[in-house]
């Protein structure tokens, strides 16, 4: 196969609908970490000494967790076929990659909301709004590492990269075709990332000029 | 009620015609001596022993009925149609049947309740796809010689190059857990995906996901041999051959056992068993062997000798058994905690299990150095006053932070197998290269960050007070990179992820692998956290650190 016949329309449909796989764990994850991300800050801020270390360490454990031995431990568990996820066993590809991303979302997250509240506390709003593009990177690699449900049988963007690129027999032609699909990443991520990018300018300018008009006041 | 009065019938019809009717094509009576000895010294006891419990020779030859143990969901050797039983198994039954001139009925066995139905007398003969193993040889009586012999074998497209064992190190497999042959195919592999049912397997090979299934090849029949169209799917390779036992229950008499062997030796011979074989298009290689064998003088002559034993399946005992088997008990009797710690029952298992460990303690000590050293290469670089060495810097820093992880552990796995050709050394420079490349792409951005906000200060060069405002950072993407070499097994690293799916693969109890997977990574982040943050604080100026 050469990198023409591998990079056809076929191939771009296939890679959008993985790729949709991944996007849709990857915010359904944010959209379930982050909260979980907050309620860790809250503990980790706590005044009660025993709440706060006991937050402390949940997070470190957390941040201890790597994302493919998670995805590589859930596939066990939740094998295909099996009854444990009852109704959503249907589901199984995207359930697999958002509980896999939920423990990095949630240790990520909760550091960003700590720094958050503590630049709050020191009344800098617009430090405090680095939260946002924050959680466009934290999106970002979501997307990158569910990529590695490629790892365990995920019917993701990556693994049908791997796929059409095990049919090409020439080593040269793989590389230039792991050139495009790099591109195709680079894109698609800049894209999920932009609605983050805008969102942060909007609210930082606000966060500007509410300053600049306190400042005016004083 | 009519609609089920008329299946009903059917039913009672197919059953009649199941334990009446001969089969086509059977032979009826082939006058073999040790038949006609066999009917000779149990039919004088019939009458005689009318009311008490009979024994299997005696309800064969009295009753003139064998009752036959198969299987219904086999395609190709045993299957349930509108007529009864068909396929490959079904008709032997019917030929053992005519040959030992006595009706045939047959009872529907499973994989689960084929030995229990013979234990229980339900039956007098299992003839049910059943391996011939050391495991299983002491539970029932199984005839010989045997009668198929099954292979595992590697199935992928039929339009990619051959393969050979030695490939199989870079390749990713697809089996089912349990399988023994996972014992010969796990440590060879570059990488095992493990489904739990054959059908599983099959699908994932169908839908793309898997591009090498390994799988007894008389399941994966129909996906090879197909007389409308050329197959997608060929056979690339094939190992561990399972010989296919008849069993019987334990204790039978010396002249029922003789019986049916000589049935069976003359089945080969007169080459009943290939025309079988043909007729239902299952795989005559075994058969064809056979019948050479048992039609040559020596057989003839010696035939005892000519018997194939069982398939060993008895792994060697690893060193660390005994010790394994203490923990076990331990365990359950002072928490009650049940597992299994297969790992150290074999000594497959165990050398696994070692060399994953050291493979993978190896891997976090080579991705910390070579984040640390890729950090501040790059840092180095993109404050640099050389404009070409920034540039380069940048476009580094472009593809490892944009690149998902798992896109660019593949890249560096063909780059380094382009370079160095395929080695367990050159899988290992792949990973640490990927992950440490985008750990220490990020790494170096950090220090870069900090360069420009420093300046020297009292003996402390600006880039060290850089390193030292950015070492929270630093030491982020040190843990990061340890974190992500659990990732290495994707491009063939023996690592512990991979000897441990591996082991699981043959030994079962995959929940409490993953656990031990788990703890090891968070006890090797945790260890290098800490290493990491005293390494730091001992190198880098105290002044302007950031905490």
């Amino acid at each position: 196969m050469m990198l023409l016949e591998a990079v056809s329309p076929d191939f771009l449909l296939a890679f959008l609908r993985g790729f949709s796989l991944n996007l849709g764990a990857s915010v359904l994850a944010l959209m379930i970490g982050l909260p979980l991300a907050f309620v860790t800050a809250l503990g980790i801020l706590s005044s009660a000494r025993t709440v706060s270390r006991l937050f402390r360490t949940y997070n470190r454990l957390l941040h201890a967790l790597p994302v493919f031995v998670v995805l590589f431990f859930l596939s066990g568990l939740l094998p295909n076929g099996g009854t444990w996820l009852g109704p959503i066993s249907e589901i199984r590809p995207l359930v697999l990659l958002v509980l896999g991303n939920i423990p990095y979302v949630a240790a990520y997250g909760a550091d960003q909301f700590v720094a958050m509240f503590r630049h709050l506390r020191n009344g800098d709003r617009r430090a405090a709004l680095l939260v946002i593009p924050s959680c466009g990177r934290a999106l970002q690699m979501v997307i990158s590492t569910s990529c590695l449900g490629a790892a365990i049988g995920v019917p993701e963007a990556m693994s049908v990269v791997i796929f059409t690129a095990e049919q090409m027999a020439d080593e040269a032609a793989r590389l230039m075709f792991f050139v495009v699909v790099g591109l195709l990443f680079v894109v698609a991520q800049r894209i999920c990332v932009t609605p983050f990018v805008i969102l942060h300018r909007v609210a930082d300018r606000r966060a500007l000029s509410a300053e600049v008009t306190a400042d005016a006041a004083r | 009620m009519s609609r089920l009065r008329g299946f009903r019938a059917l039913c009672m019809l197919a059953a009649l015609i199941s334990v009446v009717a001969p089969s086509p094509g059977a032979t009826q009576t082939t006058g073999l001596p040790a038949v006609e000895a066999l009917h000779e010294s149990v039919t004088p006891r019939c009458e005689a022993q009318a009311d008490e419990p009979r024994s299997v020779e005696e309800r064969v030859v009295c009753e003139r009925l064998l009752r036959v143990g198969l299987r219904g969901d086999y395609p190709r050797f045993a299957e349930i149609g509108p007529i009864g039983h068909s396929g490959f198994e079904a008709d032997i039954a019917r030929e053992i049947a005519a040959r030992l001139n006595v009706a045939l009925k047959v009872v529907p066995v499973t994989p689960v309740n084929r030995i229990s139905k013979l234990g229980e007398g339900e039956v007098d003969l299992v003839i049910a796809t059943m391996g011939h193993n050391t495991q299983r040889d002491p539970t029932v009586h199984f005839l010989r010689p045997h009668y198929f012999q099954s292979e595992t074998i590697l199935l992928g497209a039929a339009d990619q190059n051959p393969l050979t064992w030695k490939d199989l190190e870079t390749r990713l497999v697809c089996t089912t857990v349990g399988n023994y042959s996972n014992v010969i195919l796990a440590p060879d592999v570059g990488r095992l995906m493990l489904f739990s049912r054959s059908q599983q397997l099959i699908d994932a090979l169908l839908n793309e996901m898997c591009p090498l299934i390994a799988q007894d090849d008389t399941l994966l029949l129909p996906l090879i041999s197909s007389e409308t169209e050329p197959s997608r799917f060929e056979r690339k390779l094939g190992f561990a051959p399972v010989p296919w036992g008849m069993a019987m229950p334990l204790g039978i008499s010396a002249e029922m056992a003789t019986a049916m062997s000589e049935i069976l030796k003359e089945m080969h011979r007169d080459g009943s068993f290939l025309r079988l074989a043909r007729k239902h298009d299952v795989p005559v290689a075994f058969l064809t062997e056979e019948q050479a064998r048992w039609q040559s003088v020596e057989c003839r002559a010696a035939p005892e000798t000519c018997l194939s034993p069982p398939l060993n399946v008895q792994l060697v005992r690893s060193p660390v058994a005994g010790l394994g088997t203490t923990i076990e008990n331990a365990l359950k009797a002072r928490l009650g905690i049940e597992v299994r710690l297969g790992f150290m029952e074999s000594d497959v298992a165990w050398r696994m299990f070692l060399g994953g460990l050291g493979t993978s303690m190896l891997a976090v000590c080579l991705a910390l150095i070579s984040t640390a050293l890729i950090g501040l290469s790059i840092g180095k670089m993109l404050v640099s006053p050389v404009w070409l060495l920034r540039v380069l810097a940048k476009s580094v820093l472009t593809i490892f932070q944009n690149a998902p992880v798992m896109l660019v552990l593949v890249v560096m796995g063909t780059l380094t197998v382009w370079t160095f050709s395929y080695s367990y050394s050159s899988a290992m420079l792949a990973a640490i290269l990927a992950i440490a490349g985008i750990n220490g792409s990020f790494a170096g951005a950090a220090v870069a960050e900090a360069y420009r906000i420093t300046h020297a200060h009292e003996g402390t060069s600006r880039f060290m007070r850089a390193l030292s405002l950015s070492s929270a950072q630093l030491d982020s993407y040190l843990i990061n990179a340890v974190r992500g070499i659990s990732a290495a097994s994707v491009v063939g690293v023996p690592d512990l992820v991979n000897a441990l799916n591996g082991i699981t693969a043959f030994s079962g109890s995959q929940t409490f692998y993953y656990w031990l997977l788990v703890l090891f990574y968070i006890a090797a982040v945790l260890f290098s956290a800490q290493l990491t943050r005293r390494g730091l604080a001992r190198l880098l100026p105290k002044e302007g650190a950031v905490t």
